[in-house]
């Protein structure tokens, strides 16, 4: 098994470099450049502008600016943002721990619902719960995110006043405000006040969407004949659907929220707008926006190496989870 | 059961640990703010702070609380000495500009505030390895001398009365020498957005920097020795950024943003419906600098034609435009100068919708309807495409209108819009485009040279740049804009900006069509908020805020 690790590894390597040619030269190619956040300022002038392109460096070639870019990144330098100026690496740092604590609190939301229902309309195909969660499902599926979030600050925030309406943190929170017992309690609340609206409109769609594979998968398992087996034998029903069917089922979920994992890296842009939380799909949706090309490389280059180590990792899982399947590289 | 029984212990904890934090959270988010706290809601992050490398309105409006500038714009648009003693005095000539520093004006750090730093702001606009935005109104700069610590003056190459302008805005805000000309010379001779002092600024303004956390706020504290006394009274000053518009008016409802500066056009009912309900809210309302125009590409033969673009411009009905999809949130324009400025001239050639006048024109033109209902001249169609940045709701609903109206009077008009980068990096620059519709922010002097001289031409084919992407030349106009720049006396300027007016009226290179109208809305409680329609931002006396 080691040697088909190291093989895969040398091809997510090559992979890696044919997606940099290739995105590299897709934003070259589509029209507009960095130089457009100037344009409808009549202050300043076409000596100006010219000056800023030589000094960016945006009037090389190409060829060169790639063979630029892929030096420095071989030496682990991503570049810096035309817009920012900080290097690409600070600027995805920063955004990662919201990102992190976004994709992780949506992440738990998701399975924790997502796993139970779609056991439970499973093993009650048809009934009446079952057909509510079917509607339910299709319903998280269909409703677009920036309805629903909007919905919930609606609710939350303008009626209920309970939680605010966006933000990541309180800039004039100060802990040593609130007695010392409940100091931990009020740290905790204040960072979970801000998480809960937009993990859960996050979550929806996840939610929604696993519990039907969930359930799919579920039933397929419950028909085989070893579990028809259990049950002759006598084996407790619990213990059929939690033993010996969940495992089984699990392995095509696995796979599926492995490939479904670096879309929340990036992919949180509406959600994230709404809530005004400063994670990774904001940035990089400025960045495209601006055609701020050393940041959308950068994300890009990091997206990519989540889903050939998401993939990686399902698989890996997979052979874990049943043993019949054996790691082919 | 024991699942059951954990699921509970969860429930009650959260229940508790809420109900305990919100007894004590008056001061939380949601909890009556803190009366020394004002948080103003923006739309976009900054890139920098430095005020040498910026550009982006938005942080003009974090930047006046952290510098000072020589002279201020106020909302009367009158010109008030900030930094200076008085308004800079003139030579006979015009161009001499001598400039009186208020003495004790201290920076953050406690340095004070001279000469030297004002000269070390021109040394970097012109250091070439500075990306600076615009480096027009120094590169008119001959000589810059020192006379003492607090006197200083400037002479200039040529005669520019709008020169002195620049002085009040966020371009010319002085940073202190003594902090920058180190990380300049560290970093190689050049200051990148990148570097410390775009992310730590200091400067001589009534904040103090304290800290910017990337897409989500910047904070800034009361500044004690500020050189203005008794000022400023709010103690902090954070800006957060949402960048969703629905958002900040979900965060304006809820408090969690104090002031709303920038609201939409259709948000103007519900926030007037607020304060009729009862909550205590100012709405203000005010006519911008900025208009929306639609361009013709005057190379195209079929608006070298005058007639063509007055019919067009008949042909479109400016003020339902203006009532409808605006819901009457603009002002009406007929030129490029705005209504609030000196040199606005109100009686112009108006273009009321009248599509009869329009089709008598196109048929002086020798556009003839055909069968098929669409007009043509010498077996040409009049076919022709109108874009504009995709996106843009007010923009997409007057490219709409207008094809449905043009194809009325006999055009066959196609919609072809680009997501903004395309428009404005390749349509515009290329001159890909027959009719483009956009915004251009005027100044607060009515000077539109390089929108309409000569010598802005864009030509792809030469590599000439400018922003005159019509194409449009006119010896005549040629000489009244450089005229303009050199009268000084601001009523014989007067009437040279008249004649411009009329002339771009009767020729119409734009269809001029309205003017944006700010809405800025705050809390009734919040004093001397003083709306500020020119680049200094609403921002700009934020010195002087106050709650009541």
């Amino acid at each position: 098994m080691g040697r088909k690790v190291i093989k895969r590894i040398l091809v997510s390597i090559l992979s890696l470099f044919v997606i940099s040619i290739f995105s590299f030269a897709l934003m070259q190619l589509a029209p507009g450049g960095p130089m457009a956040m100037y344009a409808e300022n009549p202050k300043i002038t076409a000596a100006d502008k010219e000056r800023i392109k030589v000094q960016m460096g945006l009037d090389k070639p190409v060829h060169i600016r790639y063979y630029r870019w892929i030096t420095h990144m071989l030496r682990g330098d991503m570049g810096k943002s035309y817009m920012t100026g900080r290097p690409v690496s600070t600027e995805i740092l920063t955004r990662l721990p919201a990102t992190l604590k976004l994709m992780f609190a949506s992440f738990i939301i998701s399975v924790g619902i997502a796993i139970p229902i779609g056991i439970y309309s499973a093993t009650h195909r048809y009934s009446f719960a079952d057909q509510i969660v079917t509607f339910g499902s299709f319903f998280g599926i269909s409703i677009p995110s920036f309805w629903f979030g909007l919905l919930m600050i609606l609710v939350f925030s303008l009626s209920l006043k309970i939680l605010p309406a966006g933000g990541y943190s309180t800039p004039w929170f100060d802990p040593s405000e609130y007695p010392l017992i409940i100091r931990p309690i009020a740290v905790f609340i204040e960072n979970f006040k801000y998480l809960i609206m937009p993990a859960i409109v996050l979550s929806l769609m996840n939610t929604a969407s696993w519990s039907r594979y969930m359930r799919s998968s579920m039933l397929d398992v419950i028909n085989q004949d070893y579990i028809r087996t259990a049950r002759a034998k006598g084996v407790p029903e619990k213990q059929v659907v939690n033993k010996h069917a969940l495992r089984n089922a699990m392995t095509p979920i696995i796979t599926i929220m492995g490939l479904d994992l670096p879309s929340f890296f990036a992919g949180a842009v509406i959600t994230e707008t709404i809530f005004a939380w400063p994670g990774m799909g904001r940035l990089f949706i400025t960045a495209v926006n601006n055609r701020d090309y050393q940041v959308l490389m950068g994300i890009v280059m990091v997206t990519a190496v989540l889903v050939l180590l998401g993939n990686f990792i399902a698989d890996l899982l997979y052979s874990i989870l049943d043993p019949r399947v054996k790691y082919e590289g | 059961m024991k699942k059951k029984n954990v699921t509970l212990i969860i429930v009650a904890v959260l229940v508790v640990a809420f109900g305990l934090y919100y007894a004590f959270a008056s001061k939380s988010a949601l909890g009556p703010k803190k009366k020394d706290v004002l948080v103003w809601g923006m739309l976009t992050d900054v890139e920098t702070l430095n005020p040498i490398l910026s550009e982006a309105s938005a942080e003009t409006i974090m930047m006046n609380g952290i510098f000072s500038t020589l002279m201020k714009v106020n909302d009367k648009l009158e010109f008030e000495p900030d930094l200076l003693e008085e308004l800079p005095e003139v030579s006979e000539d015009g161009k001499v500009y001598t400039f009186k520093l208020r003495k004790g004006v201290k920076f953050h750090d406690g340095v004070e505030l001279t000469a030297e730093d004002v000269e070390f702001l021109y040394e970097m606009k012109m250091a070439p390895g500075n990306i600076v935005p615009s480096r027009a109104m120094w590169e008119k700069i001959d000589k810059f001398e020192i006379i003492d610590d607090y006197n200083f003056k400037i002479t200039l190459k040529e005669l520019d009365v709008t020169w002195l302008e620049g002085w009040a805005y966020s371009e010319c805000m002085i940073p202190p020498k003594h902090i920058l000309e180190k990380e300049y010379a560290e970093n190689g001779n050049s200051l990148t957005k990148g570097g410390e002092f775009s992310r730590n600024p200091i400067g001589s303004g009534p904040y103090k920097f304290i800290e910017w956390k990337a897409n989500e706020y910047v904070k800034l504290e009361r500044f004690d020795d500020y050189y203005r006394e008794g000022s400023p009274k709010i103690k902090t000053i954070v800006y957060k950024v949402v960048p969703d518009t629905n958002s900040l008016l979900a965060q304006f409802k809820s408090g969690e943003i104090d002031v709303y500066d920038g609201a939409q056009a259709n948000q103007y009912k519900e926030l007037l419906a607020m304060k009729e309900a009862g909550q205590k809210i100012e709405v203000h309302k005010y006519p911008a600098y900025v208009y929306m125009h639609a361009d013709f590409n005057l190379r195209n033969p079929i608006f070298a034609d005058k007639r063509v673009r007055q019919a067009l411009c008949y042909a479109f009905p400016k003020q339902q435009f203006i009532d409808t999809v605006l819901d009457g949130i603009g002002t009406w324009a007929d030129s490029c100068v705005a209504p609030n400025c000196w040199a606005f001239k109100p009686e112009l050639k108006r273009y009321d919708y009248d599509p009869d006048k329009a089709a008598q024109l196109l048929e002086e033109a020798g556009w003839k309807l055909g069968a098929d209902g669409v007009r043509a001249k010498d077996g040409k169609k009049l076919s022709f495409s109108i874009t504009t940045n995709s996106g843009n709701k007010i923009r997409e609903k007057f490219n709409e209108i207008a094809k449905q109206e043009w194809d009325a009077v006999g055009c066959d008009v196609t919609i072809q819009n680009y997501e903004a980068s395309t428009l404005f990096g390749d349509i515009l620059e290329n001159v890909k485009f027959d009719i483009a519709v956009f915004g251009w922010s005027a100044g607060f002097d009515p000077d539109c040279k390089t929108l309409y001289h000569t010598e802005q031409i864009v030509d792809p084919a030469t590599g000439a740049t400018g922003q005159n992407y019509v194409g449009y030349s006119n010896p005549h106009l040629d000489q009244l804009l450089d005229a303009g720049l050199k009268e000084p006396d601001q009523e014989k300027r007067k009437e040279i900006y008249y004649e411009i007016q009329d002339i771009l009226a009767e020729d119409v290179p734009y269809i001029f069509v309205y003017y944006y109208n700010e809405i800025a809305a705050v809390p009734a409680n919040l004093a001397n908020f003083k709306p500020n329609p020119t680049q200094a931002t609403n921002t700009w006396n934020m010195y002087e805020w106050e709650w009541k």
